[in-house]
């Protein structure tokens, strides 16, 4: 038999493209999205390269106080005589490593608790789902400040306390995710070959629900981030002279009459910050669930 | 039930296992005056005979009283500042809803259009800004330079504006993006052309038709509202110095007093149950097709 050449292109039929090169090109439309993805690169960068950037070192004492901003010092000084703009490249590390660890921290947990709960089901389910209802029967900031308490004051506990005050928001999506990829066929096929439960789980399983562990992750990061500078700002952060965003603001409070840069530039550093991880996860979302994007 | 007993002994755990104990303050006594005290608040039990105790005792309302205040009853406390909480986290919700919902709307009906990205990105901007740098802003602005509204402090409606406007104003945000994608799921249904058709004015078609239905997934999310009011006000009661709940939880996590935190953190959990439950009841009243099922 002669292959018949399809005339494809009169078709109208579309190269094949992969999901990830899809959600890739959706994600690329959402403007907002990549101008955040660009200045979270930049900001990760200056973070890593805080002691190149600084200028000062973070608590170095000895310039004037709470002076504004001039060529010596970008943002001015702080009440303890500290360069500004020092603390603040060094606070971005903080909070950055505040925000990733402890969502590293609750999407494993998340995925561990969610993927067994939804794949084995039964009694084990019941338990796993009733132990995420009562964490998430207190609101997250109250819980990690319980477990901030009983930890201690460092950035190490803040990573562990609010990690594992957010990861049941994770696993209950994810257990419904794993709920819909189980019945999709070649899950079933997978299974009929003889794949191990592990394997089931971890390969064809796990590549379906990366997309919404990555969208729940980005949107878990700025909320991470912001129960961070907020413990920080009512004293429960890494103890002084850590240059803790929220610490920094906490500190700047009594001098917001007299020299309101003090407050401004550390709060426009955090605002910036959350408010570019938000139209990030916008963006994600859309590009791995078009249906739910307008 | 079950779940609300777990959440107290996860609570009471979480609470008993913070380092140190109450009488560990440095004070000069003699040991056996510390063992006394010890035994009469049943501190050398067994954990799980302490957390008998305790539910015995606060099936009689009964929440114990502040470990470095003497004499407080935990009860009394709530009693005295919750109703302070409750008149600042209405006033946000009201802020949250008024802002937000007709927002929404706006939004969906000129959809794809200049507008609606301004104010999707306006809400995405309230949303993002952490609620404290917005009060922040709010004492400095209004309070410091324009002199508008006190700077903090409570008992006159004029103090109520500025923190409720800054705990409300964040989910003023996401309720406009809720209220945007509920009115896009009903503007397309058969009956709003059918109302345009008939020849209502577009105002009626939205509002009457569009809107009330819009209505319906807005009522689990006042719910959620309630959580986050709860949380928020928090930071928002220590920076404005309103004395609630908040401030109070704050200073007694900070001075390790407890019994106080552990009756909050209980009153709490206890609120959110009934707003969950009160959204469930609701939204089957408001929904027939869920009432009858």
């Amino acid at each position: 038999m002669a292959d018949v050449a399809l005339p494809l292109d009169e078709l109208g039929a579309h190269p094949a493209r992969s999901p990830w090169k899809l959600a890739w090109d959706r994600f690329r439309d959402h403007k907002a999205a990549c101008i955040s993805a660009v200045f979270l690169a930049l900001l990760i960068v200056v973070a890593l390269a805080a002691p190149l950037i600084s200028r000062y070192p973070p608590n170095y004492l000895g310039f004037d106080p709470v002076v504004g901003p001039s060529w010596a010092h970008w943002m001015g000084t702080d009440h303890l005589g500290r360069d500004l703009w020092s603390r603040v490249i060094y606070g971005a590390r903080i909070s950055l490593l505040v925000g990733f660890g402890s969502q590293a921290l609750a999407v494993t947990i998340g995925v561990l608790v969610g993927m067994t709960a939804g794949y084995f089901g039964g009694w084990l389910d019941s338990i796993l789902m009733r132990l995420t209802d009562i964490m998430q029967a207190l609101p997250g900031i109250l819980l990690a400040m319980l477990f901030v308490t009983v930890l201690g004051s460092s950035t190490r506990s803040l990573i562990l306390a609010i990690g594992l005050a957010t990861w049941p928001v994770m696993a209950r999506v994810i257990r419904s995710q794993v709920l819909q990829a189980r019945r999709l066929q070649y899950v079933e096929a997978a299974a009929a070959l003889g794949c191990s439960s592990f394997r089931t789980l971890s390969v064809h399983i796990f590549r379906n629900v990366l997309g919404p562990i990555i969208v729940l992750a980005t949107f878990g990061i700025p909320s991470a981030m912001f129960t961070e500078a907020l413990l920080s700002y009512i004293g429960l952060g890494p103890p002084p002279p850590s240059p803790s965003w929220g610490r920094i603001i906490s500190d700047a409070f009594p001098y917001l009459e007299v020299s309101p840069h003090y407050m401004l530039f550390p709060a426009i550093a955090l605002s910036v910050t959350l408010l570019a991880f938000n139209f990030l996860g916008d963006g994600l979302r859309d590009a791995f669930d078009p249906q739910g994007a307008d | 039930m079950p779940v609300w007993l777990g959440v107290v002994f996860l609570a009471f755990v979480l609470v008993h296992s913070i380092p140190g104990g109450p009488f560990d303050t440095g004070a000069i006594r003699p040991p056996a005056t510390t063992a006394l005290l010890e035994d009469h608040y049943h501190l050398n039990d067994p954990l799980w005979k302490q957390f008998g105790y305790y539910l015995g005792d606060i099936a009689h309302g009964d929440f114990g009283e502040s470990l470095t205040r003497r004499g407080l009853a935990v009860s009394d406390v709530i009693k005295e500042r919750f109703p302070r909480s409750l008149i600042l986290g209405a006033t946000a919700l009201i802020v949250a809803l008024l802002v937000g919902i007709p927002a929404g709307v706006i939004s969906s009906v000129r959809r794809n259009r200049p507008t609606d990205y301004t104010v999707m990105v306006g809400a995405t901007l309230a949303y993002a800004v952490p609620n404290f740098v917005l009060s922040l802003l709010f004492i400095l602005f209004f309070g410091l330079k324009l002199g508008w509204f006190p700077l903090g402090g409570w008992g006159t409606p004029q103090h109520v504006v500025l923190p409720a406007i800054a705990l409300g104003l964040p989910w003023a945000g996401l309720v406009a993006r809720l209220t945007r994608a509920a009115m896009l799921d009903v503007l397309q249904e058969d009956f709003m052309r059918l109302a345009v058709m008939k020849g209502l004015g577009p105002v009626t078609v939205v509002v009457r038709h569009g809107f009330r239905n819009a209505l319906l997934p807005l009522t689990t999310v006042i719910a959620v509202l309630t959580v986050e009011l709860i949380t928020g006000s928090l930071i928002i009661e220590v920076i404005f110095g309103i004395p609630g709940i908040g401030q109070e939880m704050v200073t007694s996590v900070l001075a390790a007093d407890y019994t106080m935190v552990l009756g909050l953190v209980i009153f709490y959990a206890t609120i959110i149950f009934i707003a969950n439950f009160l959204a469930d009841v609701s939204y089957a009243l408001l929904d027939p097709r869920i009432r009858n099922g």
